[in-house]
């Protein structure tokens, strides 16, 4: 059982990164309607900048051009703010274009699959497709001389969840908070929203700003955590994964993006791991894995749709 | 940096017209369905393993194994709008997306566990895989055939919605479902052909795509893509649009090769796409406040 | 009420499952069977890498159960997914290494190695990785986990030097835009360029385009007289009968780095390819552990073709299995120092792993020898060994000039 629990840790450890991705997106989508579905560019510039700011000096068989050797926790913001800046400056002409949800998905999307292949055929940015390795090795080498992996999965744990935590809490303030109202009645009507007097564009981009900001941070966790980055961290797959966990957990409730992504990574992903499996099926037993979890993923939503724990839409006073 | 010919514009149209003949099928049937059907690009890998199929290990004549291949996927659309799609049609637009990305899941690694990754070529007819010089430009006769094909394809969806009653009812509806149906047009009927032209489209381009390149079980996840961003750009909903929407599309990839590398040319599709976005928000040829 | 009942339903069966199975699967120490992992990317974007794995595990599994398996036990083999994506190389091998207690794995690819190299690293594992060609994993591999695939520095070294003594001076570069392909090439044209050639033509394919015309007419356009190259099946499919139709192919001679010397590639180009000069590499010393893994690949899996990967995968497995019954238990530390001993060089030679076992039992020092190399390990655990350059001639692959371990030192040394 203790083996069972070291993975339910790496399990629950990714699930908290992305758990951040997703109450990112949920800021954006959820509460702003605006639809991201290339969350990825923010949680790919959150990776790199914490990469590029903490190695050290490129080596004889580095290609890129610069390592600024930061402590991780600075880099880790400054990739947040980088990340909250990537991801403004993607959707800002969209947003003044004032364009629908489904285009201002498509927008965001081509915005990170540009930014992905520059990254990937670009030596000279972060060595293109193989990508920088050893990303904060001095820290995860103190971690296993003192403790081995599990130790350090469970430091990452418990980074990735305080800040989990953390965001959490700051955006449901948020939510009730005079500006998070605006952004859902924006959301609701935005020309009713402008004409009780809201710019309505800044409004939308810094929503658009505050989810990128906690989607760098996940990146820069993730980044540590993994000791790697490459552009393939960025592929569409990975976006659309945590798409599916807002919307599948309740698009505008915090405990939704939650319960999504418990439900998605955790239940549903890690579950299809144990399917049983015999021989005559052996060799298909992955795409069978993936058939049943897509199976899943549609019952639910033929039976849930608006998601397992909707937004909790406040009650108007008749 | 290579000089401009007029090869890649040919070479743009070209891509166009493949990406067009899906576009247009899946257009059409997000029009009348509200919602963006990934699962689209399942159907297309569908299209071009049943060609194959039929006249590769049937040994049918290249030439009836398109048609029958189209009824079969138009078969199979409107079969996964039964099963799927229309028990869940009162959801909203986002959860039938995110569906039909589950149905995209389920049925690419349904055919990965049939087909495997081999890659497969179509047995093309000579005069189809020879190459002919016009002027200065080099292309196969494949190419002339699709090119062909997508105008002619056009000239009879035109006739269809702008002659007959089911393409009356598919305008009307797409326009504007409650309207239609107040007026009498049954949204069942309507949507049962939309989805099975939409099937046969898919079928076609399928076996397009494979006639230029090859067949593997992921190529509809693949090239779904490309069609939807064509799709989206053009006006969802409407055929024309998705016409519009792949010529920018193909002619962006191609003409960009002469300035840059062709390692970038999905990312130029792209920023093209997002320009034209910001020039007409609803989409070349859209409606506003729809999708 | 009622759907809220069925999700929760759903959840809960899948719960249930996981544990059942969860308690079947545990615990590799008995006397049951020997559980392996395969952690390879079988869903997702790269998913052929992993099928090709796939059927590789298939060849070795007939040979090595078939002879009874090593300490007279049964090899099972837990193929995990990497969804092609870091998330699910992380998960994959942590519940290989934590919840089925694997003794030995293989895998993941170079996209997703890094992720895991240092997690597998620390729990001690016997590691073969059997399809990563990364130049990072030069001097990475620290001293449990080999790599039999040649790494992507020495295939840079054996191109360039291959392509300056038959006296070209100028290339150009065609390679798709995957992370094999392009780890390659950043080093082939640093080795290149390092050594003095020209470089007239350099793109990319992005793969999955509806045409590759335009990057055929650029081709056509400059006609180097060299291309180095490496794509995938399904890529080379769109780009060489694109390149064909401007009838420039018969000028150029292209120079793979890999992945071209295999049924998958051929019958992806199709006809194509006995139009074209191609040169690649290819390890010496393959000549009758190809044959024979040939022949039973051809009984075990007739509907499907041998590709790049699946005889790496094949051999890696193998040799797992050999390391498992010359340490005489499934610990992990003996595994690890058994697999350069079974590996060779130095003993008597042998091909499969039923030949290779008995030598063993009778205490015969062994030096397998694989269907795709040598098998010989290094002090970095990468593999070594000399080259053929080898010729298509229309029906085969001919060699055309060798290349010792000594020729291939001495040239990355000048360089």
């Amino acid at each position: 059982m203790e083996g069972f629990l070291a993975f339910a840790l790496t399990v629950a450890t990714i699930s908290a990164i992305f758990g951040i991705v997703g109450l990112g997106v949920n800021a954006q989508w959820g509460y702003g309607g605006m639809l991201n579905i290339g969350n990825v560019a923010g949680f790919g510039a959150g990776m790199y900048t914490t990469t590029l700011l903490t190695v050290g000096a490129p080596g004889e068989r580095d290609f890129y051009a610069y390592g600024a050797s930061l402590p991780l926790w600075l880099a880790i913001i400054c990739g947040g703010f980088v990340a909250s800046i990537v991801a403004a400056a993607i959707a800002t002409p969209a947003l003044k274009a004032g364009v629908s949800a489904l285009r201002l998905g498509l927008v965001t999307f081509a915005g990170a699959e540009i930014l992905r292949t520059v990254l990937a055929v670009r030596l000279d940015i972060a060595n293109g497709f193989p990508g920088v390795h050893g990303v904060g090795s001095g820290f995860r080498h103190w971690a296993f001389d003192n403790g081995g992996q599990d130790f350090y999965d469970l430091l990452i744990f418990l980074i990735a969840s305080a800040v989990f935590i953390t965001a959490f809490a700051l955006l449901e303030i948020w939510r009730r908070a005079p500006f998070g109202r605006v952004v859902r009645a924006i959301r609701e009507d935005s020309d009713a929203a402008a004409m009780l007097g809201h710019n309505v564009l800044k409004f939308q981009v810094q929503t658009f700003a505050i989810g990128g900001f906690f989607t760098g941070i996940a990146g820069g966790i993730y980044v540590i955590w993994l000791g790697t980055v490459t552009p393939d961290n960025m592929l569409p797959a990975v976006s659309f994964m945590v798409m599916i966990a807002v919307i599948l957990g309740g698009s505008g409730n915090n405990w939704g993006v939650l319960f999504g992504i418990i439900i998605t990574l955790g239940l549903l992903e890690q579950g299809s791991r144990f399917l049983p499996t015999t021989d005559d099926i052996r060799e298909i037993m992955p795409y069978l894995r993936r058939m049943a979890l897509a199976a899943a993923l549609i019952l639910v939503l033929r039976f849930r749709p608006q998601g397992v724990l909707p937004e909790q839409r406040s009650v108007t006073v008749k | 940096m290579p000089e401009f010919e007029v090869a890649y514009i040919v070479f743009g149209l070209i891509s166009a017209s493949v990406i067009a003949v899906m576009g247009i099928g899946l257009t059409l049937q997000a029009g009348i369905s509200r919602f963006f059907n990934i699962s689209y690009g399942e159907l297309v890998t569908l299209g071009a393993f049943s060609t194959y199929t039929f006249s590769v290990t049937w040994a049918f004549p290249l030439f009836l194994a398109i048609p029958v291949t189209c009824v079969v996927v138009a078969v199979a659309s409107v079969g996964l709008n039964w099963t799927v799609f229309r028990p869940m049609r009162n959801s909203n637009a986002w959860v039938l997306l995110i569906a039909s990305l589950g149905v995209s899941f389920f049925l690419s690694n349904l055919f990965f566990a049939q087909w495997g990754s081999r890659v497969r070529r179509l047995d093309v007819p000579d005069f189809l895989s020879d190459s002919h010089k016009i002027g200065d430009v080099v292309i196969t006769g494949t190419d002339m055939m699709i090119v062909a094909a997508v105008i002619i394809i056009s000239m009879l969806l035109y006739l269809m919605l702008q002659r007959t009653g089911v393409g009356k009812a598919m305008r009307a509806t797409a326009d504007d479902p409650g309207l239609a149906a107040v007026t009498g047009i049954n949204p069942e009927k309507v949507s049962f052909y939309t989805w099975l032209l939409a099937g046969a489209l898919a079928g076609l381009g399928g076996t397009f795509f494979a006639m230029t390149g090859f067949l593997e079980p992921q190529m509809g996840t693949r090239i779904i893509l490309l069609i939807g961003a064509s799709v989206v750009v053009g006006g969802v909903g409407n055929p024309w649009g998705a016409l519009a929407g792949a010529f920018v599309v193909g002619m962006s990839m191609e003409l960009s090769v002469m300035f840059i590398n062709p390692g970038l040319k999905l990312a130029v599709a792209f920023a093209a796409l997002v320009i034209a976005l910001l020039i007409r928000p609803q989409g070349i040829l859209g409606q506003k406040g729809f999708l | 009420m009622v759907k809220t009942l069925l999700v929760a339903g759903v959840a809960l069966l899948v719960l249930a499952l996981a544990a059942a199975c969860g308690d079947d699967d545990g615990g590799g120490g008995g006397g049951g069977d020997i559980q392996v992992g395969i952690l390879y990317p079988f869903t997702g974007d790269i998913s052929h890498a992993g099928a090709g794995v796939g059927n590789g595990v298939t060849v070795a599994l007939d040979d090595i159960n078939g002879a009874g398996g090593p300490l007279g036990r049964q090899i099972n083999d837990i193929r995990e997914d990497t969804r092609s994506l870091s998330e699910g190389a992380i998960e994959g091998a942590s519940k290989l290494i934590n919840v089925d207690d694997v003794t030995a794995m293989m895998g993941p690819t170079s996209r997703t190695i890094f992720s895991v190299l240092e997690r597998i690293q620390q729990a001690g594992m016997p590691h073969v990785i059997a399809v990563a060609g990364s130049g990072d994993l030069d001097t990475t591999l620290g001293t449990t986990s080999f790599r039999n695939f040649p790494s992507d520095t020495l295939v840079g070294a054996v191109l360039v030097k291959t392509a300056q003594d038959m006296g070209f001076t100028e290339a150009g570069f065609v390679f798709d835009l995957g992370e094999s392909a392009q780890g390659v090439k950043a080093l082939v044209k640093k080795a290149w360029e390092d050594a003095g050639g020209t470089t007239t033509l350099d793109i990319d394919l992005a793969v999955d385009q509806p045409s590759y015309s335009s990057e055929a007419l650029q081709v056509a356009n400059e006609s180097p007289p060299i291309i180095f190259s490496q794509m995938d099946p399904d890529t080379a499919a769109g780009f060489f009968p694109a390149v064909e139709a401007q009838g420039v192919l018969p000028d150029i001679t292209f120079f793979f780095a890999g992945g071209a010397d295999n049924d998958l590639f051929l019958e992806a180009v199709g006809d194509t390819f006995d139009e074209m000069k191609s040169i690649t590499q290819r390890p010496s010393r393959v000549g009758q552990g190809k044959d024979i893994y040939d022949a039973d690949f051809a009984r075990l899996l007739p509907s499907e073709e041998s590709g790049t990967f699946d005889p790496f995968a094949r051999d890696a497995l193998i040799v797992i299995a050999l390391a498992i019954e010359a340490a005489g238990s499934t610990d992990k530390a003996a595994v690890v120092a058994a697999i350069p001993d079974v590996a060779g060089p130095g003993g008597e030679v042998c091909l499969t792993f039923a030949t290779c076992v008995e030598l063993i039992r009778d205490g015969t020092a062994i030096d397998f020898e694989g269907a795709a190399n040598g098998m010989n390990f290094d002090e970095t655990g990468n593999v070594t060994g000399s080259f053929n350059i080898v010729e298509w001639d229309g029906a085969d692959w001919a060699i055309i000039r060798e290349l010792s371990e000594d020729d291939l030192a001495q040239f990355q040394a000048q360089n």
